[in-house]
């Protein structure tokens, strides 16, 4: 079984990133920049109806590189903005990636620091997903994540334009199903990452701690209780 | 240019400036945190059989609660995806069997 590549030398050989990774990358990500597409453009459609420019909201999509915060935090947004429940919001529904980011530490710690952290602006969830699926099967480069990061970046900021100029023309993309395809992915990946009743307690205790965060707490932190939750209960159960 | 057509499309108010720039701290924030919060964790044995058990959680986190807001479409579709990823083990085809299931389930009105 592949462990991620990492060999008890691993950790001093230097990750491979390279433009072959890159356009790898980039080319795992285009089947899924539809979905960003689409959500993007409902986010320049509720930015606009929020009373955003089209530059700020472009630029909040391009800075800011994060859909489903973005998206929360217009529904909280108001005139003049509450900074500190925005920014807040923004950290609890983001907190995801602390989980992601760790996941990376013996891969990209493997890279020089000047990489490695401008790289990891380009996390998001489905270029995160690849990366590792990708690295299990033995592609080590680091930069695919910079590859599908831009494809989901242009797809997000063009769409967040177009959905802010006359989104609304475009129809219901729910229509389609179009918004579903993340939700379809992760579950894929669910279902290809099972192995077996080992996984029972950490799923287990995953779904129930997110379902639970997700009814009775206030913001969005249920992502990372759940995956915290889940992970560590899979930890334990691993020792025994 | 369409500056007239669209009625402050290319303004920017210095307040909403702040925030996005605030949000897209605290984002980055998030990204790099974790990675850097490692470096103060040992590597190998328990931290390496947490990590490994991370994805699996954090996906579980995410679908469960999607599944509460996409209702019965959402849950048809998820069946039809891991079908679909059990029988090919292709997860195009699996994520295209999902988004199809929800379509139809909504065009039904379910």
């Amino acid at each position: 079984m592949a462990d991620g590549g990492l060999s008890p030398s691993g950790a001093t050989t230097p990750a491979p990133f390279t433009l072959r990774g890159a356009l790898l990358g980039a080319r795992d990500a285009l089947p899924y920049a539809p979905s960003a597409f689409v959500i993007g453009i409902a986010f320049g459609l509720a930015a606009r109806s929020a009373g955003l420019s089209l530059v700020e909201a472009v630029l909040m999509s391009g800075i800011v590189f994060a859909g489903s915060a973005q998206l929360l935090v217009l529904s909280i947004w108001s005139t003049p903005p509450a900074v500190l429940a925005l920014v807040f919001a923004t950290l609890a529904i983001n907190s995801r990636f602390l989980l992601m980011g760790a996941t990376l530490r013996p891969w990209f710690s493997r890279l020089p620091r000047r990489v490695a952290y401008p790289l990891l602006y380009f996390l998001v969830d489905a270029g995160w997903l690849l990366a590792l699926r990708a690295r299990e099967q033995g592609r080590d480069d680091a930069a695919q994540l910079l590859g599908s990061g831009l494809v989901f970046w242009v797809g997000w900021v063009v769409a967040t334009a177009i959905g802010w100029s006359g989104g609304s023309a475009l129809g219901d993309p729910r229509r389609l199903g179009l918004d579903f395809i993340m939700v379809a992915f992760f579950a894929a990946i669910l279902g290809a990452t099972w192995k077996g009743a080992q996984d029972l307690w950490s799923w287990g205790t995953a779904a129930a701690v997110s379902l639970l965060g997700a009814g009775l707490l206030p913001g969005a932190w249920y992502v990372l209780l759940g995956g915290l939750a889940g992970s560590l209960v899979g930890a334990w159960r691993h020792g025994r | 240019m369409g500056a007239d057509t669209a009625t402050g499309a290319w303004g920017a108010e210095p307040v909403n400036l702040a925030v996005i720039l605030a949000m897209g701290l605290a984002t980055y924030a998030t990204r790099a945190g974790g990675f850097l919060m490692m470096r103060w964790l040992p590597q190998g044995g328990r931290v390496e059989a947490w990590l490994k058990a991370v994805p699996g959680a954090v996906l579980m986190s995410i679908v469960a609660p999607a599944l509460l807001t996409h209702g019965l479409p959402g849950g048809l579709a998820i069946l039809a995806t891991l079908l679909v990823m059990r029988a090919t083990r292709q997860d195009l085809l699996a994520v295209a069997a999902g988004v199809v299931t929800v379509a139809v389930a909504r065009q039904l009105g379910l």
